[in-house]
């Protein structure tokens, strides 16, 4: 079934249809709205800081998330711009003398899986894929799979692009079963919330 | 000693990349590697090219970046003892 949906624009961070931020600096404001306390989030690029803080709003909207084995959950992300905004910005470093090393460990777009992993412990299957336009009969057709082949007993499904000024993030819980006020897992209930 | 320490921070900020972080966020006394900051063997580096850029000093004992770059304070004196 498909649970929490948080969403989060350049002002305000929405989780299940209730707003729980505005701000003009909302990724920052959502930081100390959870008291993160995560010093390693300020040197990631937006992102990863969308796909660590959308993702932390699920993990605290959900403490079951804590029964299950760190191999259990899953990470399925997509996006239109892959790590556009981090690749301009290595180039960049190019013309002012030296490329940045702190800028160039982002230049891939799954590196936000790698930095959700690192901060949940959460060693389940990883895939980001790049795409116009999110196919969600794809998306659910991966899950789906990976549920029935038992390599997944939940996903963080990430639908999360930045470039510029622009950026939003769509991030969802879904289980391979009940969940209480949750509803059903398809592609196009997973296309209906997220378009 | 205070002003060369808050230009500090504004110029790790840039360095690092850290966007949403307040000069006000990093504590002159907490450890940048590690438990406090959280900074790694990368961000060393970035360090490392900071403080030639600005202020003309290059670290290339391991030992001594371990001991300048430890804290705010630590680069502060480190700058203050070979610029004046």
């Amino acid at each position: 079934m498909i649970g929490t949906h948080v969403h989060i624009t350049a002002d305000k961070i929405v989780v299940d249809g209730k707003e729980v931020a505005h701000n003009d600096d909302i990724i920052r404001a959502g930081y100390d709205l959870l008291d993160l306390q995560y010093p390693k989030f300020f040197k990631m690029d937006r992102l990863c800081k969308l796909g660590v803080l959308g993702t932390e709003f699920i993990v605290r909207n959900n403490p079951r998330i804590q029964e299950l084995a760190d191999d259990d959950i899953a990470l399925l992300f997509n996006n239109r711009d892959s790590s556009l905004e981090s690749d301009v910005k290595h180039q960049e470093s190019f013309s002012q003398g030296a490329a940045s090393p702190a800028i160039f460990v982002y230049t891939l777009p799954n590196i936000v899986l790698g930095e959700i992993g690192i901060k949940h412990k959460w060693y389940g299957e990883q895939l980001f894929t790049v795409t116009d336009e999110p196919d969600f009969d794809f998306l659910y057709n991966v899950m789906s799979n990976n549920f029935a082949f038992r390599k997944a007993k939940a996903y963080v499904l990430g639908i999360v692009n930045s470039l510029s000024d622009n950026f939003e993030a769509h991030l969802i819980w879904i289980e391979n079963k009940e969940i209480a006020g949750g509803i059903p897992f398809t592609a196009l209930n997973l296309k209906q919330i997220i378009t | 000693m205070d002003d060369l320490k808050e230009k500090l921070k504004v110029q790790v900020i840039e360095h690092l990349n850290l966007d949403d972080m307040k000069p006000s966020d990093i504590p002159n006394d907490e450890p940048l590697f590690g438990d406090g900051l959280g900074l790694d063997s990368i961000d060393a580096l970035e360090l490392i090219v900071m403080l030639e850029k600005h202020y003309g000093l290059k670290v290339t004992n391991p030992e001594d970046g371990r001991r300048v770059f430890y804290t705010i304070d630590s680069m502060a004196e480190y700058i203050l003892e070979h610029t004046s």
